[in-house]
């Protein structure tokens, strides 16, 4: 082998070299990000195990309150109407006690009420023994009772059985989306849909208000630091939702929340 | 015409119509690849120049001995524009200084005006092949870059360097002897190391173009 094919062969080596050098390094670093992204997969998969795990601690932890107030609190609350039904009884109309006791007994049938709306509000046992369409209705007819706002309910009536978790979300996400419609959207109808294909659960949350809904949500979440919004996202994301913020006309807002495969897995 | 030749202006013809695109889109580069640009147009000037004064006066080694030391400078401002570490700029900076100072040694008396300046040659080609290297290096270290997960192949930057990178690789042992082959008259077999070095700078000038479409679909 003589030096010219030496220095030929050298140089095609040297070309070849040249050209695997830049293909190493290109599959090299997609390989770093690759895993990097990974990394980046799983630690997101830890936060929304966390998340989930939170959640389910709050909401273990107002059932817990909810049938203290119902099963104690109220049933004590009962046992005192009871008393002051009895003790009217007995009394003659003489200084006014009969009235007073009235008054009193009517003061306890509106502890007891509101009790019922605050352990409903805790946790909807309606959601637990009729399903989430009944606890959305249930829900509906109790704020009517405290609020000026007409709040309705439609549903086709085709009511699928819907997964305990998935169920339970999308009703705090109409519970929260209620809570600012009542405290910002200055409305004075609102019209809850629900609507449940096999693979699909829908709820529209309509109202006539002053269309800032979604304007109110981000805005308390920069002053206040409130997790209206992201309570309504984390929630969604855990069971797969989604939701959509529209314009209503002439006025108000339409949320609209979707859930997929949202049936209990049997099995 | 033979395939020495043929690929010779097969190169200068790419690299001048890769030259189009590239002024054509010369403000969307950045400071570094706009030193890029420069190096296309100093090849182009490179090749046409070499081709026309071959023909003239049948001696150009004079003319591709200062191009090369143009080159050199291009590429060094180029490569310190690309790498971070200030200390490697540097030194990149100061090394320009003694490789001009050995261009004049070899070139004025070493081995001639009118000789391959082998020395300076092959000198130059191995401070660009580790430019070159220290670039790719900082790419794979970059942790913005996998941080954003932004893939090194989306970068113009990277296929420039890949181009000169496989280019050098070529041409260094090309550097390294051809004024031994001019000298001792090895017969035609000595323009088959041309021809790879031409190969390699069409390759080069494809991985430039692609460089270019990276720049418009970043900024165009």
């Amino acid at each position: 082998m003589n030096i010219v094919e030496i220095v030929v062969i050298g140089t095609i080596g040297m070309l070849m070299l040249g050209i695997l050098v830049v293909i190493l390094v290109i599959f090299q670093q997609k390989q770093v990000i690759q895993h990097k992204l990974a990394l980046r997969d799983k630690d997101l998969e830890l936060q929304r195990e966390r998340l989930v795990a939170v959640l389910q601690g709050q909401e273990q932890e107002r059932k817990r309150i909810a049938e203290d107030l119902h099963d104690e609190v109220g049933a004590q609350l009962s046992v005192l109407k009871l008393n002051i039904g009895q003790l009217s009884q007995h009394l003659k109309n003489g200084n006014g006690e009969a009235e007073r006791l009235k008054e009193t007994k009517d003061f306890t049938d509106t502890i007891i009420q509101h009790l019922r709306f605050i352990s409903q509000s805790l946790h909807p046992q309606a959601l637990d023994n009729l399903g989430l369409s009944h606890a959305l209705d249930s829900f509906c007819s109790l704020m009517n009772k405290n609020k000026q706002v007409a709040i309705s309910f439609k549903t086709s009536g085709n009511n699928r059985p819907v997964d305990r978790e998935k169920a339970l979300n999308v009703y705090r996400v109409v519970q929260e989306l209620m809570n600012n419609i009542l405290k910002h959207a200055q409305a004075t109808e609102v019209l809850i849909t629900y609507h449940s294909t096999p693979t699909l659960l829908s709820v529209d949350v309509e109202d006539n208000g002053n269309g800032r809904l979604l304007d109110s949500l981000q805005q308390s979440r920069k002053k206040n630091g409130s997790l209206g919004l992201k309570n309504i996202e984390s929630r969604l994301n855990i069971i797969g939702g989604s939701i959509t913020f529209a314009k209503r006309a002439p006025t108000g807002t339409i949320a609209q929340i979707r859930v997929e495969n949202y049936q209990p897995v049997i099995g | 015409m033979s395939i020495f030749e043929i690929l010779f202006y097969a190169m200068t013809g790419i690299e001048c119509l890769i030259l189009i695109p590239f002024t054509l889109s010369s403000r969307l580069l950045n400071k570094a690849e706009r030193w890029a640009y420069y190096y296309l147009i100093s090849s182009v000037f490179f090749a046409v120049g070499s081709a026309i004064i071959a023909r003239l006066l049948n001696n150009n080694l004079w003319f591709t001995s200062i191009m090369n030391l143009v080159q050199f400078i291009v590429l060094s401002v180029y490569y310190a524009c690309l790498i971070k570490n200030t200390f490697t700029q540097k030194i990149i900076k100061i090394l320009l200084l003694p490789a001009i100072v050995i261009f004049f040694l070899d070139f004025l008396k070493l081995e001639g005006i009118f000789s391959f300046n082998s020395i300076f040659m092959t000198i130059r080609t191995f401070l660009l092949l580790c430019y070159g290297v220290i670039f790719f290096i900082q790419l794979l270290f970059d942790e913005e870059l996998i941080r954003e997960s932004i893939f090194i192949n989306t970068l113009p930057n990277f296929w420039f360097n890949s181009g000169l990178f496989i280019y050098l690789c070529s041409s260094f042992f090309h550097a390294l002897t051809y004024n031994f082959f001019l000298r001792h008259s090895v017969g035609n077999t000595n323009l088959i190391i041309p021809s790879l070095v031409f190969i390699s700078g069409i390759i080069e000038a494809i991985l430039f173009y692609i460089g270019l479409m990276k720049v418009k679909q970043q900024r165009g």
